[in-house]
């Protein structure tokens, strides 16, 4: 595809200029659909999301999958990290903005977060639903190439701090499932237990989206950006909340801070060179 | 090889104390950083120095801080909002956004494929991977044919464009939009004037960029590569240089925002529709039922 340095090249959007001002629009096209003349009080907002990134409707099973997925992830609660993220934004008043980024840098995280999403859709593309290839690759020891991502050990898509799957997750693995029928979620629904037996950890919430986002036939770039999408809603009510609170109200842990390495304190007048 | 399963940490250990040598905040009575008292040992500190305290844990010599600094002020910190990440910065100040979100988004897209923290962090374990393995006695050349051959086996993604992209298989190797490096000259200027113009790995980066084309390769080295080598001959880690590189270019960041708050709103290479070069289905009704 050639590009010229002037335009932006898009299969998504595209803008018909209002007749008196070409720097606004006067209809707008998304994958072929008018926005606002066509789509607006017809579309969920679901639909929608679907179509600017797969540029075609879901079909009803598609659409029940995603709209279900959607929920399972808008928020995972004020115990989670990336929540707790944007609650501190909240607690000391910070903006709107800074609280969803906030979410986000967390939510990225290989810690149940965006990049072990990315990481098991790789792993769906590779091993497909080969539990035997499966084994293999979640027992041998990790080799992401070194970036800025930090270290980690835990195979993508189970939890490094339980052998336990929680109920929410499991509810979330089963309902998903049946919704979609066959496929990758159904696939890690009848092989759950052996997966857990093989990594000695839990599932985690980050491969049931992982799976559901295979199913929905996203890509795992596509996949890793909408997980982190789909889980603001949470983080942003839970940060507008915490912001009506006060800073009072959150937890500060003021004996919480244990220094193995205390010189104690010192005498300001005696200066260290 | 396989890894055995390990019982996972427990996390309810944590609960109620955070045990730390990093430092903490004695409330209304002190500091502590890396076992210090910041208020009594470190407050001379430049900037540059508690920065490197605290990701080190060492303290860093006069000539050493000057090289650090100067990275950071010759090869990262362009005030043209052209460059991707300083966009983000000037198309924060041009939509009337404040100077910290615009400086942490840019900040947090410099982790990008093509430039910023990644290829950096990657040009270091470049040069520390192929140090390793001369030390162990195999020669350049088959090293250097050796990581290729493995990126090919893992079907790396392209870094510039595609799915699943992935910094190059030689990190400071290469640039986009022109070949000539110009921060270059004035790096080992810097690095001479210091005395660290002889280190390993400062040799290092030119002894690969001779053996490349031998992979038909013609990538002339750049910036990046000299960055990790003056701070890998400083002995700094991996880990520890990507998290030095992590706030370099925040200052041309700056510049890019105030700049753009100097202009009229909206008016960053505004872009009008007809520069939508739309390439996708065409027109179509949706045949749903209204909501």
């Amino acid at each position: 595809m050639k590009f010229s340095d002037a335009t932006i090249t898009t299969a998504i959007w595209q803008e018909i200029p209002d007749t008196e001002d070409p720097m606004q629009a006067g209809v707008c096209y998304c994958a072929g659909y008018d926005v606002y003349q066509d789509l607006l009080g017809k579309i969920t907002w679901i639909e929608y999301l679907f179509l600017l990134f797969r540029r075609e409707l879901p079909c009803s099973r598609q659409r029940a999958l995603l709209e279900g997925l959607a929920v399972a992830l808008a928020n995972p609660g004020p115990r989670d990290l990336s929540v707790r993220a944007a609650m501190n934004g909240g607690a000391g008043g910070s903006t709107a903005a800074s609280c969803l980024m906030a979410a986000l840098a967390v939510a990225a995280g290989y810690h149940g977060g965006a990049r072990d999403v990315y990481h098991v859709m790789v792993a769906f593309e590779h091993w497909g639903d080969n539990l035997e290839h499966w084994r293999t690759f979640l027992t041998a020891p990790r080799d992401d190439p070194p970036d800025s991502w930090p270290e980690v050990k835990t195979a993508p898509g189970f939890m490094a701090t339980t052998t336990v799957c929680p109920a929410p997750i499991k509810h979330t693995l089963d309902y998903l499932a049946a919704t979609f029928g066959e496929g990758k979620l159904a696939w890690l629904r009848r092989h759950r237990t052996t997966l857990e037996s093989i990594t000695g950890l839990a599932l985690a919430q980050s491969a049931v989206a992982a799976a559901a986002l295979a199913d929905l036939g996203f890509s795992p770039d596509a996949g890793e950006a909408l997980f982190l999408l789909l889980r603001l809603p949470g983080a942003s009510a839970h940060a507008l909340e915490q912001s009506e609170l006060g800073w009072r109200a959150m937890p500060f842990h003021a004996t919480g801070i244990q220094l193995s390495n205390d010189p104690g304190l010192q005498p300001r007048s005696r200066r260290k060179s | 090889m396989t890894v055995t399963p390990q019982p996972p940490p427990q996390v309810r250990d944590g609960e109620a104390v955070w045990i730390t040598d990093m430092g903490a905040w004695f409330p209304g009575e002190r500091v502590v950083l890396r076992g210090r008292d910041l208020f009594t040992e470190l407050r001379d500190m430049s900037w540059m120095e508690l920065l490197l305290l605290g990701i080190t844990n060492r303290r860093h010599d006069p000539r050493q801080l000057r090289l650090f600094n100067g990275i950071w002020v010759i090869a990262t910190s362009y005030p043209d909002p052209r460059i991707w990440n300083n966009g983000v910065s000037a198309l924060a100040g041009s939509a009337r956004s404040t100077a910290s979100l615009a400086i942490a988004a840019a900040t947090a897209v410099s982790e990008a494929t093509i430039y910023g923290h990644r290829p950096l962090t990657g040009a270091m374990h470049l040069l520390r991977r192929v140090a390793t393995q001369q030390d162990a006695g195999l020669a350049l050349p088959k090293i250097l044919r050796n990581i290729l051959r493995e990126a090919r086996c893992r079907k790396q993604g392209h870094p510039g464009a595609g799915k699943q992209r992935a910094v190059a298989v030689f990190p400071g190797y290469g640039r986009p939009l022109v070949r000539r490096d110009e921060r270059i000259d004035v790096l080992l200027g810097l690095a001479q004037e210091l005395g660290f113009g002889g280190g390993r790995y400062l040799s290092l980066v030119a002894e690969i960029e001779k053996n490349l084309p031998g992979l038909g390769l013609e990538l002339a080295a750049n910036a990046g590569i000299y960055m990790a080598a003056l701070a890998a001959d400083q002995h700094m880690s991996t880990r520890e240089f990507c998290h030095y590189v992590t706030l370099c270019f925040s200052s041309g960041f700056m510049c890019c925002y105030i700049d753009a708050l100097n202009h009229d709103p909206g008016s960053f290479f505004p872009i009008p529709c007809s520069a939508i070069n739309y390439v996708g289905t065409s027109s179509r009704s949706y045949r749903g039922n209204p909501v």
